[in-house]
């Protein structure tokens, strides 16, 4: 009964973006017996995709996605040094990245977030990443996915180069993008596998590029 | 005319414009590291421009790395894109107290701004508008702190961006009185961390909304007119935008323009044209189509000037932009078609 309060209080404070008390309710959990792998399963995913709703229904902006965002981080790193001794968690690894020209990272962190917190390893290569840098990681990690983003018209052009990169060295790995100017359709015309208008979108996707 | 559609007006045809220096920048070759130190070779091309496309206004501006350059951030300049900072001038809410700015106005950028539109008020100023166009003191916030720190602190240390914003909206006054001294009849300024992409419709009402009435009062008090452009879809918005007393909104290709009509009034519309995937990436015929849907939907009985939604991408063509001008001189007639 305690454990579940527990539970339920941790993925308040993420919610809530609380990350001050995020931590010490993941170790609280730690202390209880639970497993920490069952802790990120059961609070901290339900938290995180409930942010994601939040988002959806315009009751969450980028600033109180970010605090969620701290607040699951500061639970993670009380988290992960227990996780490492769980097996078979990962439901894939994600290579994620900013397109070349671009520093943007807001929407490709929260992406990364998202995705661990569903359970992926990822793979983040920060900004500014050219497509031969996405496909030398995607060889080196064994990814399933890559991920690109893009805030500005100029630098969603490199995605083209991601993709053509990806075609010519023969890579088996899905691709998929977003960010503020990218569509649908120009996702499309550019052959990526799939498209996330969001956050939420793009673990949705992700984890449907992993059941085949 | 864009003086007509500014006070609400049917002008003799919906004005054009093209509110972008790095655009025209780019096409008459110069570098975007280096152009924004050189009034005469910032004055150069936009002549060019003027003889090359006859737009209805110059667009002389101040580049978005400039007061944040003074302050200490850092940027890289990749070929045929626009700045990307590196390295943000204040990293903590600590580091504000030590900021100062006695002399802004001396920056060799701030007075090669000053000059430059200086210039082409001399040269223009009869003829075609002169519309200042530069990023406002909350977009400059947003570069002397990153914007990932500005959103979280937001929440965590609203006093600190209070603080961060007074001293950019003070800085950012201090570097543009000079211009619209010199007779602009335009400034145009952006305000883009309000964006409803990025923060709630409350915040921006709450917080940022003050400063955008403020700086608007501020110009009016100089004689010129006002626009002000926020990126994304801003309808959550508009009726605040327009309650600051612009005189123009300059709004983004993804604000449906006729609902925007209807929520206000008559306060101008600039806009809306899709850099990307019309401008960049369209045909002339796609522009002139979306160029006469734009018009129609945004401008049937004036208040409007077509414009792109946001910052032009260097890499578009020069046949894309003079689609959308020529689309605005041969179909933009009043009264506009069927």
């Amino acid at each position: 009964m305690r454990t579940s309060e527990t539970i339920n209080r941790l993925a308040e404070a993420i919610v809530d973006g609380n990350r001050k008390s995020s931590p010490i309710l993941a170790q609280d959990l730690l202390n209880e017996g639970v497993e920490a792998y069952s802790i990120v399963i059961d609070a901290c995913s339900v938290a995180m995709a409930r942010v994601g709703e939040l988002y959806q229904e315009g009751e969450y902006f980028v600033p109180e996605i970010l605090m969620s965002a701290k607040a699951f981080e500061a639970a993670m790193t009380v988290l992960e040094p227990h996780l490492k001794e769980a097996k078979g968690k990962a439901s894939g690894t994600v290579v994620l990245g900013v397109c070349e020209g671009d520093i943007h990272t807001i929407g490709k962190n929260l992406v990364a977030t998202m995705l661990e917190a569903a359970g992926f390893n990822v793979i983040d290569l920060g900004s500014d990443v050219a497509a031969d840098r996405f496909a030398d990681a995607a060889v080196e990690h064994g990814a399933d996915i890559i991920g690109a983003s893009a805030l500005m018209t100029t630098s969603m052009i490199g995605m083209k180069d991601i993709i053509e990169t990806i075609k010519a060295r023969k890579l088996d790995v899905r691709i998929m993008v977003g960010g503020g100017p990218v569509t649908r359709e120009y996702a499309n015309s550019i052959g990526a596998d799939g498209y996330g208008e969001d956050a939420k979108e793009a673990v949705d996707l992700a984890l449907r590029f992993m059941e085949g | 005319m864009i003086d007509a559609a500014l006070t609400g007006e049917i002008p003799e045809r919906v004005p054009v414009a093209v509110v972008s220096s790095a655009w025209v920048f780019s096409t008459y070759d110069m570098d975007l590291a280096s152009t924004y130190e050189n009034a005469d070779e910032m004055t150069k091309a936009w002549k060019a421009f003027d003889r090359e496309f006859g737009a209805d206004a110059v667009v002389p501006s101040l580049s978005s790395t400039v007061i944040p350059s003074y302050f200490g951030t850092t940027w890289k300049y990749p070929k045929g894109g626009f700045p990307m900072l590196m390295e943000p001038a204040v990293k903590d809410s600590s580091e504000l107290d030590s900021v100062t700015w006695d002399d802004i106005t001396e920056d060799p950028s701030v007075r090669a701004a000053t000059k430059h539109a200086g210039q082409l008020v001399d040269l223009f100023g009869d003829e075609r508008c002169v519309w200042f166009m530069t990023t406002g003191p909350l977009s400059n916030a947003a570069r002397i702190v990153e914007t990932q720190f500005l959103m979280e602190s937001l929440i965590e240390d609203p006093d600190f961006v209070r603080d961060l914003f007074r001293l950019s909206m003070e800085s950012f006054k201090a570097v543009t009185e000079p211009v619209l001294d010199l007779g602009v009849d335009v400034m145009d300024f952006s305000s883009s961390p309000g964006s409803p992409d990025l923060i709630s419709p409350r915040m921006y009402r709450d917080f940022f909304w003050k400063f955008d009435r403020e700086l608007v009062k501020w110009i009016h008090s100089k004689g010129v007119k006002a626009i002000f452009h926020i990126c994304g879809d801003t309808m959550r918005i508009i009726e605040p935008m327009k309650d600051t007393g612009a005189d123009g909104l300059s709004v983004d290709s993804t604000l449906d323009l006729a609902s925007a009509r209807k929520a206000i009034d008559r306060t101008a519309l600039v806009g809306n044209l899709d850099p990307a995937n019309v401008l960049m990436n369209g045909t002339p015929s796609t522009v002139r189509e979306e160029s006469l849907k734009a018009m129609k939907t945004g401008g049937p009985d004036g208040a409007f000037i077509l414009a792109p939604g946001c910052d032009v991408p260097p890499t578009c063509s020069r046949d894309n932009i003079l689609a959308m001008i020529e689309a605005a001189k041969q179909d933009g007639l009043y009264p506009l078609g069927p």
